[in-house]
């Protein structure tokens, strides 16, 4: 078994082009693309290293496989798909939740079709996801040196390039007009009542920066308002004599804005709108916090601690 | 190893010098190129000389072509990542050369459509312990790099199928650069740009070539 990146890589390829080989209406093809796709998610992963592909056991014996150490004898188990995606998510800034959603349906009906008897890609039409797939090829070979050209040839590149790009403009017309619609009916509202909501609105995108979200510029009305996303990369942690202070880097991907009540989903809808910017949240924790300590003066935690761990035999019978 | 002959291997994707042939000395160059790979037994430094068909373990090309000439190839092709840089030095004078041609030169003879077959090519490398796919024409970061031995990487796709032939016949039909062992000769080879054989053997059974393996640090 090989764990290495460039023989998956070559391999994503050569399923893709069986995929190709086929009409794209055909279940064949949607099965030959989530085969594809696992390989290239593969591929990612092995690019940061092999053994992240291997399936953690006792004996390491896995592990040792990936180093080109294992023995003959041993079998060599690799990661399930769905945690190769969940390491995509982690590991590659630009693959959102979203991203994974699409991968992880395509590859589940990969499964429903070679575990059981259902035709599923005949109920799962092209169009409803080969946009998202093209996405996730573009993210996945980019994370690892590569190009939908290397991957597909220049015939394919064009195609999804220009799917990629309609998905993208037809976002930030959808974007764009929500925004549109938002800023005129609070442009509508009379001066008072956009004084009032701006005052709320300022004293919410407060509160809220307070729980990890970021405060931005609403951009339909221009009031505080704030947006939240996925964290990604490694924490920078500062020790302080008293306190730990933990930066975490955020893709934004929600926004809200309570005042003219525009919301907004989805990192290409946040870029569209402009206020896409990858922040960073700033979190500052005691070191009993942060390590899960407890004070030997605090006994009313000590006691709460000690019930979780040994629950007393009429624990929750008083709870009304 | 001057720094002028460092420039000159990254240039060139080849370097000739002058050295000793004891295996500190070898070394010593080596580690100045980046990290030497050891041979499975644990040896630095590799002995290679001349065998027979007979003689010869399978895999080899001494078993496939015994004391006959070695075609062009990449040496360690049948690796995931092949070796990086061959040191090769001449214990003694020998009037078999060694045979090089720069992979530039063969891409050069590709048409631009001839270059889209190659880079959409899919072989198989098989040997005795595994087969996986891989792209003959690869990139690793910055550096563009190719693989080619025609003993254990076969054409799989449509393109590779097609290229074959092609590359078969624009190696053929290269004029070799020969490399004399004329005494205290070293050559370090870039062996993702260079193709490497050997001239038969003839009389000269009794060749040593010292072969140490280099990677980048």
């Amino acid at each position: 078994m090989s764990w290495e990146r460039e023989p998956l890589f070559t391999k994503a390829k050569l399923y893709f082009e069986k995929a190709y080989d086929e009409d794209k209406e055909e279940p064949y093809f949607g099965l030959w693309c989530a085969m594809g796709l696992e390989l290239l998610a593969r591929a990612a992963i092995s690019y940061v290293s092999p053994t992240l592909l291997a399936e953690p056991d006792r004996e390491h014996q896995n592990l040792l496989h990936a180093l080109g150490l294992g023995s003959v004898k041993s079998p060599r188990k690799s990661i399930a798909t769905i945690y190769v995606l969940s390491l995509c998510q982690t590991l590659i800034t630009d693959f959102t939740e979203a991203n994974f959603k699409i991968a992880s349906a395509i590859i589940n009906r990969r499964n429903e079709e070679v575990h059981s008897g259902s035709a599923a890609f005949e109920e799962y039409p092209t169009q409803q996801w080969i946009a998202g797939f093209y996405r996730c090829c573009q993210i996945l070979c980019e994370f690892q040196g590569e190009s939908l050209n290397s991957l597909f040839g220049n015939d394919i590149e064009k195609e999804a390039e220009l799917i990629l790009t309609e998905v993208e403009e037809s976002v930030i017309g959808k974007t764009k007009s929500l925004i549109a619609a938002h800023s005129k009916v609070f442009e509508g509202k009379d001066e008072e009542k956009k004084i009032e909501l701006k005052e709320e609105a300022q004293k919410s995108s407060e509160r809220l920066s307070y729980r990890g979200y970021h405060k931005v510029e609403c951009p339909a009305c221009k009031c505080p308002a704030a947006v939240f996303g996925e964290p990604y990369g490694k924490q920078n942690i500062e020790n302080k004599e008293d306190e730990i202070i933990v930066r975490q880097s955020i893709l934004p991907t929600k926004f809200s804005c309570t005042a003219c009540e525009l919301k907004l989903n989805g990192y290409s809808s946040l870029k569209a709108a402009e206020i896409g910017n990858h922040y960073t949240r700033r979190n500052v924790y005691s070191p009993e916090e942060y390590y899960d300590m407890i004070n030997p003066d605090d006994s009313d935690t000590i006691t709460e601690r000690y019930n979780e761990l040994n629950p007393p035999e009429d624990y929750g019978w008083s709870n009304e | 190893m001057t720094q002028n002959e460092i420039n000159n291997l990254n240039e060139n994707g080849f370097v000739e010098l002058e050295s000793g042939s004891s295996d500190n000395e070898l070394i010593d160059i080596a580690t100045k190129v980046g990290k030497i790979v050891p041979h499975p037994n644990g040896e630095m430094v590799f002995i290679l000389t001349p065998k027979d068909e007979n003689t010869a373990f399978k895999g080899t090309f001494s078993y496939d072509h015994g004391f006959g000439e070695f075609p062009l190839h990449t040496d360690t092709a049948f690796l995931k990542r092949p070796v990086r840089y061959l040191l090769l030095h001449m214990v003694d004078k020998s009037p078999c050369d060694t045979t090089i041609i720069p992979v530039k030169k063969v891409l050069e003879n590709l048409s631009e459509y001839e270059m889209d077959v190659l880079k959409r090519a899919i072989y198989i490398v098989k040997t005795h312990k595994e087969q996986f796919y891989t792209s003959i024409s690869f990139k690793e970061g910055s550096i563009e790099g190719f693989k080619y031995d025609p003993s254990c990487i076969f054409p799989f796709n449509k393109s590779a199928k097609e290229i074959e032939p092609k590359l078969k016949r624009i190696i053929s039909e290269i004029n070799l650069l020969d490399i004399k062992w004329t005494g205290n000769k070293t050559i370090i080879l870039d062996n993702w740009k260079n193709l490497h054989g050997r001239k038969a053997v003839g009389n000269n059974y009794e060749r040593k070539l010292k072969r140490i393996y280099i990677n980048l640090l």
